[in-house]
């Protein structure tokens, strides 16, 4: 069984640079939602195929889609309703995936486990 | 030259004032894509219409102004009355949404209740919008994911005219062409 400080380890050793989009906007004061673009940045992380069953917390249309387990050192963006953030988009082999979830390693092994779904129409 | 003056944007930011107004209630549109927002809070929807009534459409002849260019120096403004029908709805989350007296019924009581007043009846009207119709409040409490959400539907039915403006030009001949009559010449001519 591989240690969680190894892990991190291996993560940042087999992790490259990955291009993630963070779109921005907010509402107006009519309640319509305005876009500010988005912005871009590069992470060094290492990506998998999710399997089933790393997707099964996901509710069922988006986990359909299916997803991909991104392994980085550098912390991702969720759907935050208090904020009104937007969740990060990694474009990864020809198709967009939206961060779901994000467990936080960082303290104890140095790293972060986002999952992400394609995203749809 | 044909301009759309149809003026849905306004008749939205009209609802989206007096819903927020009397619930108090930080409220946005629904079916975007954009991030929901705290609880509670209220959303909004034409769900209906505009639906023209037809019998009641007319014309009506607005400015002529001989600058604008030639060919569309008369204006034609077209009424149509229309219905259109807003779900309201306010969502609640916990520990309120327990709370019979702070749940979701609440905020559309506040929203219902206004509607039967004249100063509200009247701000709306002086924006161009009549309330033909309120029905019943629904309960569309759910659950998501572990937590209840306090979740109510109001339908309300408003009456609005669209306009649509259209210009056009004075006809400047007439051609009249008859064999019985032996006429084949232009009329109306300005020299």
């Amino acid at each position: 069984m591989i240690r969680l400080p190894k892990l991190g380890q291996i993560v940042r050793k087999f992790s490259r640079s990955v291009k993630i989009i963070r779109p921005m906007g907010a509402y107006d004061e009519h309640g319509r939602w305005q876009s500010h673009g988005e912005q871009s940045a590069l992470i060094t992380a290492h990506i998998q195929t999710a399997t089933d069953k790393e997707l099964v917390n996901i509710d069922e249309g988006r986990r359909a889609r299916g997803g991909i387990i991104v392994f980085t050192i550098d912390e991702l963006r969720v759907a935050n309703v208090e904020t009104g953030e937007q969740p990060d988009i990694i474009p990864w082999q020809g198709s967009t995936f939206e961060v779901q979830s994000v467990e936080n390693w960082n303290e104890v092994a140095g790293f972060y486990r986002a999952t992400a779904t394609r995203m749809g129409q | 030259m044909t301009s759309t003056a149809i003026d849905l944007e306004g008749f939205q930011d009209a609802v989206h004032e007096w819903f927020h107004q009397e619930t108090g209630l930080r409220t946005v549109w629904r079916t975007q894509t954009a991030p929901q927002i705290p609880y509670p809070f209220g959303s909004l929807k034409m769900i209906a219409g505009p639906s023209p009534l037809n019998d009641f459409a007319e014309e009506r002849q607005g400015t002529d102004d001989l600058s604008r260019p030639l060919g569309e120096e008369i204006e034609l403004n077209t009424y149509v009355p229309c219905t259109v029908t807003i779900s309201c709805q306010a969502f609640v989350g916990v520990p309120d949404a327990r709370n019979p007296g702070w749940n979701a019924y609440r905020y559309l009581l506040e929203a219902m209740s206004s509607l039967f007043s004249n100063s509200v009846c009247d701000t709306l009207r002086y924006k161009g919008i009549t309330v033909l119709e309120v029905a019943e409040l629904q309960n569309l409490d759910e659950v998501i994911e572990d937590s209840s959400v306090s979740r109510a539907n109001l339908d309300v039915r408003f009456g609005i005219v669209l306009t649509r403006t259209e210009y056009t030009g004075f006809i400047e001949t007439v051609h009249i062409k008859s064999e019985s009559l032996g006429v084949d010449r232009d009329f109306g001519v300005i020299e």
